[in-house]
């Protein structure tokens, strides 16, 4: 590898990073201007998220839904599709295993895989009309990804709230059968389920395929030219079809993780934004499904170490979205970042 | 049926017009080449500045202003970061919605001490200057100014297009920029100019949500309010009076909605009913898109720089 070359990379590597420091700072003078002292805030973001090994930990099982939600956009990204919606197709993917988990009685171990399977295939039949009605149809993917989250997310709302509501005032289901539930993979008290070891699993895979498969490939290069593509004998809407269909499918089992791991029951409403700070893990990892553990850590961290932040220094945990938001400013500007670094060297 | 109809008529309007607001601001910037999926943001962002101008000044019409500045205010994020830095236009817009949810929701804490929604304000529900008119004064001065608004909204983006030597330009930007520059058009001028635009324009259609239809702010007020535009926009095939009229039909079907909502002992559980416009916007996207003749700009969602071709 040449100097340069080795240069370059990290030059791509330190652009999020900048992207990130930039965003906090912005985010820090908001706090200020709110009357904060932004130290401490930031201070009890990281108390929160990382104090402790229980909060550590907390922050590891938090992160696992939007490292996948990440993922699930990642790969709907590579194929040039947006798909703004993960978040429908999570939360349709947990009514799915919520469903399976309470009232298809199974063995123990083939019940908690069936149920996982049902919140893919859920998540990946969500997913399935935007795909068709973009084969189809020629229909704006963003445009009826978003719509679907609607449906969704009044669908779920009737099923909970109606016909599956379970013997409990909370806008929740039954509890799921303890077949259906991720066993943890820690001590009790650290709460870490196996969800977490699934997600890396999810990651794996999805790199393989991304980078050793065919198909993988394909998807891959539809996204990076579609009338090379086009040409070379490949079908950039079956493609794009396949990588819809797949990213739903990894936003259901983030959604059933959530389920089956972290409530034991299906809520009402219960992914907050899960799928749309999937966007900005994504752009931030550059669609790198390793980064993406990465930059899902950071949404995590900053999730989990909001409520902390919240209680004890007055700071709104909305701060989390702005911030979230300022990322992807600065991930806009990865053009210029990357002039005025090389005009520095 | 004529209940229906008194019912149906001045409801249409009142939850299309915000539609349509937002709708004409999205082809005046698609219309130029800059896609604008934020509109969703410009929506939240202007929502909430009406409330906040209105609290602080006890006017609404200074909520209209607040709102038509937030709008442009935000807009200019979208313009610098798609026009003269080149990011993808997709993603930028997406920056706005994240970033306009986020500081409504801390503004909201910042300004009213409370989480959700805001305190309530001044609106404009009624226009009761129309009032004295003899026969039609009681059925116009039910209706918001920011239905009136609308259509000189729509008058004046019609007339810009069809007779200003600015609307040719924007159109010849959006097609073919390196012709346009070559004829002394500036691209990035006019594209700026666009979008700017369609951020005031947005802006006041999510006034009318927080002022005119109701009278403070709440979080995830706008409800995907923005993306039916820009759905309108593809539906009116990037035509002033065709997004303007397919914006009503959205219009429609949510007066609908309510409608049957207010049906006593409907069997149709109210989850399935709220669910109408949304559906109602894929199916006939479904329809209408698929015998499309003309994809669009066609020079829209690629950034444009002097000197190389856009291709």
């Amino acid at each position: 590898m040449t100097s340069n070359k080795k240069r370059e990379i990290l030059q791509e590597l330190l652009i999020p990073v900048i992207a990130v420091v930039l965003s906090l700072l912005i985010g820090g003078i908001i706090i200020a201007l709110l009357g904060f002292n932004p130290f401490d805030a930031y201070g009890a973001l990281i108390q929160g998220s990382m104090g402790s090994l229980v909060s550590f930990t907390m922050t590891l099982k938090t992160s696992v839904p939007l490292i996948l939600a990440g993922l699930a956009v990642a790969v709907a990204f590579k194929s040039s599709a947006f798909n703004i919606g993960v978040e429908g197709q999570l939360m349709f993917g947990g009514l799915c295993a919520g469903l399976v988990g309470i009232y298809v009685p199974l063995p123990p171990g083939l019940h908690l895989v069936v149920t996982l399977l049902a919140g893919m295939l859920g998540g990946a039949l969500v997913a399935f009309f935007p795909a068709i009605l973009n084969t189809a149809c020629n229909v704006s993917v963003v445009i009826s990804t978003i719509m679907l989250n609607y449906v969704v997310q009044f669908f779920v709302q009737f099923c909970v709230m109606g016909p599956f509501h379970g013997d409990t005032s909370a806008p929740a289901t039954d509890p799921l059968l303890a077949s259906a539930t991720l066993p943890n993979i820690l001590p009790a008290r650290y709460q870490l389920n196996l969800g977490f070891i699934i997600m890396i699993l999810a990651v794996v895979l999805v790199y393989i395929f991304m980078n050793k498969t065919t198909k993988g490939y394909q998807l891959t290069a539809v996204g990076l030219n579609a009338t090379a593509s086009e040409f070379s004998g490949m079908s950039v809407k079956k493609n794009i079809f396949m990588a819809l269909l797949l990213s739903g499918a990894i936003a259901g089992l983030a959604g059933s993780i959530e389920v089956t791991g972290t409530l034991k029951r299906m809520v009402n409403g219960f992914s907050t934004g899960y799928g749309f700070s999937g966007i900005p893990i994504a752009l931030m990892a550059r669609n790198n499904p390793f980064a993406i553990i990465l930059t899902g850590f950071f949404f995590g961290m900053m999730r989990s170490g909001s409520f902390l932040m919240q209680a004890t220094v007055g700071v709104s945990s909305d701060m989390v979205g702005i911030i979230q938001g300022l990322v992807v400013v600065f991930i806009c500007l990865e053009n210029l970042i990357r002039y005025y670094m090389n005009r520095i060297k | 049926m004529f209940s229906f109809l008194s019912y149906m008529i001045p409801t249409t309007l009142r939850m299309g017009t915000p539609i349509a607001f937002t709708a004409l601001g999205g082809v005046v910037s698609e219309r130029s080449g800059v896609n604008n999926i934020g509109l969703e943001g410009i929506m939240t962002a202007g929502a909430f500045a009406a409330v906040l101008g209105s609290y602080y000044t006890g006017s609404p019409w200074i909520g209209i202003l607040m709102a038509m500045l937030v709008g442009i205010l935000i807009s200019a994020i979208h313009s610098v970061l798609t026009i003269t830095i080149g990011a993808k236009q997709a993603v930028s817009s997406m920056a706005l919605v994240l970033l306009a949810e986020g500081l409504c929701g801390v503004g909201v804490e910042a300004f009213f001490g409370q989480s959700g929604s805001t305190a309530q304000v001044n609106n404009l529900p009624t226009s009761n200057i129309f009032a004295s008119i003899p026969l039609v004064g009681g059925f116009l001065s039910h209706l918001s100014p920011f239905v009136y608004i609308g259509f000189i909204a729509l008058i004046v983006v019609t007339l810009l297009f069809k007779f200003t030597r600015f609307g040719f330009h924007i159109t010849a930007v959006g097609e073919n920029p390196t012709m346009a520059e070559t004829c002394g058009i500036n691209v990035h001028r006019v594209r700026y100019i666009s979008v700017l635009a369609s951020g005031l324009l947005g802006g006041l259609g999510g006034a009318m949500l927080s002022i005119g239809q109701m009278n403070l702010f709440q979080e995830g007020m706008v409800a995907g309010r923005g993306y039916l535009a820009l759905g309108a926009v593809t539906m009116g095939r990037w035509n002033p009076v065709a997004s303007y009229c397919s914006a009503m039909i959205f219009g429609f079907f949510d007066a609908l909605q309510l409608y049957l909502q207010t049906i006593p002992s409907n069997p149709i559980p109210s989850d399935f009913i709220q669910m109408i416009p949304y559906l109602a916007i894929l199916i006939i996207l479904a329809v209408t898109s698929r015998k499309m003749k003309y994809f669009g700009v066609t020079a829209g969602g690629k950034p444009y720089t002097k000197y190389a071709s856009s291709h």
